[in-house]
């Protein structure tokens, strides 16, 4: 086919040629902008992270993040993460004056020295976790959201599900979110689920007590929680973002593993009894966020407050600031308290008169009082096209009411971001 | 092409640099978070780049080159290509064929490198066989060009590229922004105060004139360092597709302002092309314009 000249419309005998090549330049310029982009590739961040507990937990996490934007505005965001845990844990016993004999969950002796917490050194664990989530327009104002959670452990499967609808208003300054998620988790406990309260067998010859009682091999536990959120554009420099989530969880919560001591002031320790949680947990949680960009650098804090039906009550206050130092370089503190109170079921021993009327007990230090804080500093550079390498390193300090409950940790991470 | 996005601080803003097309890029914003004008610099190169690999002459593997190395079979042509064909075709007719994108081939004859070599007609004549935009066969999504001739879309793929990064800076940002590819600018300020653009002289460094651009866009063409002297006749590196030979007497450089850097940049070309006649055309198209004439009085003085 020859060229088609399009002479009578375009040549202007008059010499002024700028209205017809302004029209021209128009339908080069006119089509949209995205047609020719194409999709942005996939986003990919990388990162491992080492925790390292002084003489307890040593754990090395390996992270990748996957998410991609496609041409349909929907999105789709996985993660992969690996836990290794080596090292030990406390049981639940009490500190003591004596040396201490215990049995570990596959009925073998381990002996803790006087005045040392009590430390299972079997704990050993690999977890694979995987998260997708899915996100997309549902009209002008309206994005849905669906995504799904598998966690594994070997004593420990997870399996969760979630939805949520996102709305927009007020020109995007506002978004308002609605979220339901449902999880099931399903213990499986080395030696079995002892029976709650029951006593730890012992694996000395002179002890009478050598029969784990258990009701058998694993047990349940189903969580669903509520998400109300709201996002804020305060300004151009101010985000603001309020949660408030409902969580509520059924089934088994003990950890099958610890223990509590039983004990009367002056006398020696009674009996270890495996500890017992309420069969379901009510939590409710508000979190605050205030995201703030300066000129060049931003900040973030954050609070959060949380309280449940065991007694417990935290409170979180995050701080970071990112410090831009220039060709793409940034320096960001993170400082990080977080205080709670303990359940109204934690004891750190219990007196051998109340073992008979008890329901409920835990020596967990985790549900104690605590206090902790955590100092960081991240140190990153921005490259072209999204790219970017960030280090980590974080020193956390944890105090309770018990020796058991003082925990100091590293954490250091290296990541790498790029788009694929 | 260098990779990397450089971003400093100026004195209402900033500037986010690189280099794309062999030349140095800028964005230059006010009063924005730094995050948001590092994302947008790259956003921007990122688009001068992808401009860049798809319509460079120099590369191997791009839509250029798989028309040029087709050997008069049919190829392909995606939709932002076609595009760009149809905007070279409306260049070429209303330029009555002085404007062609297929005059790349006389460069084989034609060496600007400021020396004193003219080649002579022999050698020309038979690459004028090979240059033609009429020759061209298109239909829907696909074009035939017979073989021995070639396609260069560097007489709009930058000016192309300035607009499409200040499009899609703009869709990221309602401050002021304004980007420059070496020297070929688009602006936006809004209602803002506009943007102070200085224009370069024939001597590097030298500035010639200041003036104010709002929203709009800036581009030169010229042959300020691209020439020949042969006699004391400078033969500008603007070829007319016609005859083979430089287009003389005309002005160094021509700077025109418009509303987008793609129609300034080819007013500009175009006027270049009317050598001598070139401020009458640009009188005739309504446009704000600056021509550099070099120092005639020496040039005179020689011959």
């Amino acid at each position: 086919m020859q060229l088609k000249k399009k002479k009578s419309m375009l040549k202007s005998s008059a010499g002024s040629v700028s209205c017809a090549l302004a029209a021209a330049t128009c339908s080069l310029l006119g089509a949209p902008l995205h047609a020719a982009e194409g999709e942005h590739g996939w986003k990919v961040d990388t990162a491992l992270l080492l925790y390292s507990e002084t003489d307890r937990v040593t754990a090395v996490e390996p992270v990748i993040k996957m998410g991609k934007q496609f041409a349909d505005d929907s999105t789709l965001d996985m993660k992969l993460t690996l836990d290794s845990l080596t090292g030990a844990s406390h049981n639940g016993a009490v500190v003591s004056d004596q040396p201490q004999t215990f049995t570990n969950p596959s009925g073998s002796a381990y002996t803790t020295k006087a005045g040392d917490v009590p430390l299972d050194s079997t704990f050993k664990d690999t977890r694979t976790a995987f998260n997708l989530q899915y996100t997309r327009p549902w009209t002008r104002t309206l994005r849905w959201t669906a995504g799904t959670n598998f966690s594994s452990e070997y004593d420990f499967q997870s399996f969760g599900a979630n939805a949520g609808l996102l709305w927009d208003l007020n020109q995007k300054n506002t978004t308002l979110t609605l979220g339901f998620s449902h999880e099931s988790d399903s213990i499986n406990a080395v030696g079995g689920i002892p029976t709650p309260l029951s006593s730890m067998p012992s694996a000395t010859s002179t002890s009478t007590n050598t029969v784990k009682l258990t009701e058998g091999d694993s047990d349940s536990r189903s969580v669903n929680d509520i998400l109300l959120g709201w996002t804020q554009v305060m300004n151009r420099r101010w985000i603001m973002q309020l949660n408030y989530s409902l969580s509520n969880s059924s089934g088994y919560h003990s950890d099958p593993y610890k223990i509590v001591t039983v004990l009367d002031p002056g006398n020696p320790i009674d009996d270890y009894l495996y500890e017992a949680r309420p069969d379901s947990r009510t939590k409710s949680a508000i979190y605050w966020e205030n995201r703030y960009h300066f000129d060049e650098d931003s900040m973030a804090v954050s609070l959060r407050y949380m309280t449940d039906d065991w007694g417990i009550n935290s409170q979180t206050l995050d701080f970071k600031y990112r410090h831009e130092l220039g060709n793409g370089w940034y320096l960001q503190p993170h400082l990080r308290y977080y205080t709670q109170t303990a359940a109204d079921f934690w004891y750190e021993s219990v007196p051998t008169a109340d073992v008979a009327g008890l329901t409920e007990a835990s020596s967990d230090y985790r549900l104690g009082n605590l206090d902790d804080m955590t100092y960081g500093v991240k140190v990153g550079r921005k490259l072209s096209r999204g790219r970017e390498w960030n280090a980590r390193l974080e020193l956390f300090s944890q105090s309770g009411d018990t020796k058991a409950a003082e925990v100091d940790a590293f954490i250091t991470q290296v990541g790498y971001t790029f788009y694929w | 092409m260098s990779d990397t996005v450089r971003l400093e601080k100026t004195a209402h803003g900033w500037r986010g640099g690189f280099t794309a097309m062999a030349s140095p890029c800028e964005v230059l914003f006010r009063n924005i978070p730094s995050a948001l004008a590092r994302n947008i610099t790259e956003q921007v190169a990122a688009e001068a780049w992808r401009v860049e690999k798809k319509f460079s002459r120099y590369r191997d593997d791009n839509i250029v080159a798989a028309i040029n190395g087709a050997a008069g079979q049919p190829v392909d042509i995606d939709e932002e290509t076609n595009r760009l064909l149809d905007y070279a075709d409306s260049c070429w007719q209303l330029s009555d064929g002085m404007f062609d994108i297929t005059s790349g081939v006389l460069r084989r004859a034609w060496k600007f490198d400021g020396s004193n070599n003219i080649p002579s007609q022999k050698n020309i004549t038979p690459l004028l066989q090979r240059v033609g935009w009429r020759h061209l066969e298109r239909d829907a999504g696909c074009l035939r060009m017979p073989a021995e001739m070639e396609l260069d879309f560097g007489g709009i793929g930058k000016e192309y590229a300035v607009d499409r990064s200040l499009m899609l800076a703009r869709q990221l940002t309602n401050t002021p922004l304004l980007v420059n590819f070496g020297g070929d600018i688009a602006a936006w300020c809004g209602d803002a105060e506009p943007w102070r653009v200085g224009l370069e002289g024939l001597s590097e460094g030298k500035i010639a004139g200041r003036f104010l651009l709002g929203n709009g866009a800036l581009a030169t063409s010229g042959d300020s360092r691209r020439f020949l002297l042969s006699n004391g006749r400078r033969y500008s590196h603007v070829l007319n597709p016609q005859t083979g030979w430089p287009v003389m007497d005309g002005p160094h450089s021509v700077t025109v302002s418009a509303a987008q850097c793609t129609l300034a940049g080819m007013l500009a070309t175009l006027a270049l092309l009317r050598g001598a006649q070139a401020e009458q055309f640009l009188q005739a198209q309504s446009v704000r314009y600056w021509c550099l004439w070099g120092d005639r009085k020496n040039a005179t003085a020689a011959g």
